[in-house]
């Protein structure tokens, strides 16, 4: 039974943490200026490129 | 047997130190050049009489160079003949007033503290943490590669202070300056250095932030031009054999197995070498002069992803006196928001302001040998993209000079468009032809924090044996004192691959 119960918990737990998280990175990103938030777009654009720039 | 131990393309500041520095590891070297100059933007061309620096106006941070010149068995101050300047650079703000900063850090705190005494009461908070961090990076990042994430491990192992200042690599040269400075006079005075590196005040990582202090450590002017410095590596290198060869354009780079082998030249020749250094821009060497057939597909990706960097059209001036300014750098005041506005608003669109920003330089201020007697040279260094909304640079240079002249004597020059003998313009097109940089980029690849160290094209290829990189294109980037550091990071790690 108490293994059970912990078993329920974990879901829970993990969808606290992420909503958690979500939460917290929107609300970093809503107190932004307009030039911050160019700052980090501009990196989140060039994200995917970094595996290949890092091989060459 | 090769024809050549190491065969350079490119006669820039990266490939004649890398060159020099070879040579005199004892190894036999040639520099091909595709024009009958050297230096790249770091060079000096004369029209009746003037003298004019192609780009590059002025060197500061020299420990790197002085250690190349050092490695090279003689010295900087004994090759070059180097004025130091000041004051430093004067700021001309829209309503007339001019603040000029001296040399001094000390007498510069003082000029803040009367702007504002809360920012000036920062100042020398600010230049602590700049004088670190300069510091820390011309113990690191100015002498090792930063290829691989082993080697910035062997950074952060031979000066574990570089770790403290990690978060100021990951923020901007914006935030930096904020974190110190309130004042919009005083930021005014702080946020154009930031187009030094070609990006706006909000996407130039934080640690050149330090550039307004490191000015104040010295600026210096080569007497006889900036091609002073290209030529002195070309003398000191010809003394241990390195040769140059002008007018040879390298269309290919022959690789078999893997490995460079050596070169074709335009007129179809083939000079072989064990190792190929290349001073051009890394997506012209990968995607024209290589071949994607030669590359993994994930690394054509990577290079094909970098964006190039901005470029400049280059105003030179002949003038018959002196010019109503101070320094010999002087700029349109801008505070960080007005400079991202100019970029995002003006440039990445492609317009063409009627008063533009930019930089101002006036050699003939420390070096009157320039130009005739009496007389004088200006360069307008106006910052710009390749592409125009609605027309192109050859259909716009006439009007482009004009306008700025004309906005310059306006707003900041009283009386400049009298004084003008004869103009001349080097559009982000000219850039191309000339000197054959993709788009005028001048930084060959944009600056930004997804194009720093790891992430920029490594020093030594890792796809291509036997190929190596120079200047802007790798670490640790653009400007006068990071290309020729470039040249000694390369020639230290061909000695440890390639004996």
């Amino acid at each position: 039974m108490k293994t059970e119960g912990v078993k329920m918990r974990r879901p829970l737990l993990t969808f606290f943490i992420v909503a958690l998280l979500v939460f917290g990175i929107t609300w970093w990103y809503r107190n932004l200026s307009p030039r911050q938030k160019q700052s980090v777009q501009n990196l989140l654009q060039q994200l995917p490129d970094l595996p290949g720039r890092y091989m060459v | 047997m090769a024809d050549y131990d190491v065969v350079v393309i490119g006669a820039g500041l990266g490939g004649l130190s890398a060159g020099a520095l070879l040579a005199k590891q004892g190894r036999r070297v040639l520099v091909l050049e595709q024009s009958q100059l050297i230096g790249g933007c770091c060079s000096t061309f004369e029209r009746k009489g003037y003298r004019f620096d192609v780009g590059a106006s002025i060197v500061e941070i020299i420990e790197p160079m002085e250690r190349v010149f050092e490695t090279l068995g003689t010295s900087l101050q004994k090759e070059v003949d180097l004025i130091a300047c000041d004051p430093i650079m004067s700021f001309l703000f829209p309503d007339g007033e001019r603040v000029t900063l001296p040399l001094s850090a000390e007498a510069t705190g003082e000029i803040i503290s009367s702007l504002s005494p809360e920012d000036g009461a920062r100042w020398p908070a600010f230049c602590a943490f700049a004088d670190e961090l300069m510091r820390t990076t011309l113990d690191t990042f100015f002498k090792m590669p930063a290829s691989t994430l082993g080697d910035m491990g062997a950074l952060i192992k031979k000066n574990p202070r570089f770790l403290k200042f990690l978060p100021v690599f990951l923020s901007s040269y914006q935030d930096v300056l904020h974190r110190y400075f309130k004042d919009e006079k005083v930021l005014k005075l702080m946020a154009y250095q930031s187009l030094y590196f070609g990006l706006p005040p909000n996407l130039v990582p934080g640690a050149y932030a330090m550039v307004p202090y490191t000015e104040h450590v010295g600026i210096y002017y080569p007497r006889g031009g900036m091609i002073r410095i290209p030529e002195a590596l070309q003398r000191v290198g010809g003394l241990h054999g390195m040769g140059v060869r002008f007018g040879a354009r390298v269309t290919k780079v022959l690789v078999e197995n893997g490995r460079a082998r050596g070169v074709r030249l335009a007129d179809g020749s083939e000079i072989s070498a064990d190792i190929v250094v290349s001073d051009i821009n890394a997506k012209t060497l990968y995607l024209n002069l290589i071949g994607e057939e030669h590359l993994p597909s994930c690394v054509a990706r990577g290079v094909k992803s970098y964006k190039l960097s901005l470029s400049v059209p280059m105003i030179y001036l002949a003038l018959d006196s002196s010019p109503e300014l101070e320094a010999h750098h002087s700029i349109i005041a801008a505070s960080p928001e007005d400079m991202n506005r100019y970029y995002y608003d003006q440039l990445i669109p492609g317009r063409l302001n009627d008063e533009p920003f930019g930089l101002i330089c006036w050699p003939t201020h420390n070096d009157k040998s320039l130009a005739p007697r009496g007389k004088h040279v200006l360069n307008l260094i106006p910052q710009g993209f390749y592409h125009l909304e609605n027309t192109d640079w050859d259909s716009e240079k006439p009007r482009f000079i004009e306008r700025t002249i004309e906005s310059l004597s306006r707003r900041s020059i009283p009386g400049l468009k009298q004084r003008v003998v004869f103009a001349e313009c080097a559009t982000p097109l000219d850039f191309e032809r000339d000197l054959l940089l993709p788009e005028g980029a001048i930084y060959c690849l944009q600056q930004d924090l997804p194009a720093q160290a790891v992430f920029r094209p490594a020093s030594k290829s890792k796809s291509i044996g036997g190929l190596y990189l120079v200047g802007s294109s790798t670490h640790p980037g653009g400007g006068v004192p990071s290309t020729i550091a470039s040249g000694y990071i390369t020639s230290n790690l061909i000695q440890e691959y390639e004996d």
